[in-house]
């Protein structure tokens, strides 16, 4: 089995989902993972395409370069190695931090995130004329104690003006 | 020792009905120490129902005594349940499920707040049970199973379902 990271963008417009995917489709390929949304009025994809039929990767790409410039997009195919996520079992938290817009919101939460070792999961962020709201899942280490970063955070929140909450996501129970 | 096998969407035996338990004999008994120790061996498993292993029979195990959930407002141990059978049911409650036929996916489903359940125990005697929050929740999920239904029907929103590392 080949996995393969695709990432297209373009204006946005009916058809580009369409159109992608259709190549996919055309040579067997499997969508594995999948991001798509409008930012502003640019369309983007980013997808993990699942290979196992060994197909010839360089007919795929030939494709996508037809596509590319008959359709106005920026498309790009890279083979990435398929992991299982280590420490499923780690804390989960979410970080929702919301005020005035400004420059450098992302950076200094993200700053004190890699100073700690923290990892991103995802990460949203919305604006609506000045109010700015950024909603990020972090996953920590078992041992981490997070009341370090909940005094970090607060440090933050005087510098920035901003109201940031910490909440951890309790993993559901199965029944 | 039984054989068994975890049965997860979409394998079509979890919407099979079960039938009724109708002798309490040693393969019954067997049955459920193997549903309980399944519950038990499984992290965070508050309930489970002999089809999931796929034995179609209505016996279900409850216990919620080390759940996290903050819906819990009774906790009544380990609960061993045959032919269950709900007989009042009252308010609603809306709480996000997970089932381990079902893995790493969620949903919010509407279910009773209180019910009385009425049901045969361990050796086949007759007894009912008053319970309400998590418990009563977790007590519906597992009679769904016996029933061939799965959460995923009854999802109080069709667009609610995703995996615990992704946001909505």
């Amino acid at each position: 089995m080949r996995y393969y990271l695709l990432t297209a963008f373009g204006k946005d417009r009916p058809g580009i989902v369409k159109e992608v995917s259709e190549i996919l489709y055309n040579f067997n390929l499997n969508i594995d993972d999948s991001s798509m949304i409008r930012l502003n009025n640019e369309f983007t994809m980013m997808l993990i395409v699942e290979d196992s039929k060994n197909i010839d990767i360089e007919k795929v790409k030939k494709e996508f370069n037809i596509l590319e410039k008959k359709s106005n997009l920026n498309i790009a195919l890279k083979e990435v190695e398929k992991e299982d996520i280590p420490n499923e079992d780690n804390p989960i938290y979410d970080i929702v931090a919301y005020g005035k817009d400004k420059v450098g919101i992302i950076y200094n939460i993200s700053k004190l995130l890699a100073k700690n070792n923290i990892n991103i999961i995802n990460l949203f962020t919305n604006k609506e004329k000045d109010f700015y709201s950024v909603l990020i899942r972090i996953e920590v280490d078992k041992n981490f104690k997070i009341q370090s970063l909940n005094k970090e955070l607060e440090r933050l929140r005087n510098d920035l003006d901003l109201k940031i909450l910490i909440s951890e996501v309790i993993k559901e129970e199965e029944m | 020792m039984l054989q068994y096998e975890i049965l997860k969407f979409p394998d079509k035996r979890l919407n099979l009905v079960s039938k009724e338990v109708l002798t309490f004999d040693d393969k019954q008994k067997e049955l459920t120490e193997l549903l309980i120790s399944i519950m038990k061996e499984s992290k965070g498993c508050v309930g489970l129902a002999a089809p999931q292993i796929n034995y179609q029979v209505r016996t279900i195990v409850v216990n919620v005594s080390f759940s996290k959930n903050k819906t819990i407002i009774k906790n009544s141990g380990l609960i061993v349940m045959n032919n269950p059978v709900i007989i009042k049911k009252e308010g609603i409650i809306v709480t996000r499920e997970g089932c381990l036929s079902v893995p790493e996916f969620t949903g919010n489903v509407r279910r009773y707040e209180r019910i009385t359940v009425s049901a045969l125990d361990i050796s086949g005697k007759e007894f009912t049970l008053e319970t309400e929050g998590f418990e009563a929740v977790v007590i519906q999920h597992e009679i769904d199973h016996l029933d061939g239904i799965l959460f995923l029907d009854r999802l109080v929103s069709p667009n609610d379902i995703f995996k615990r590392k992704v946001l909505p």
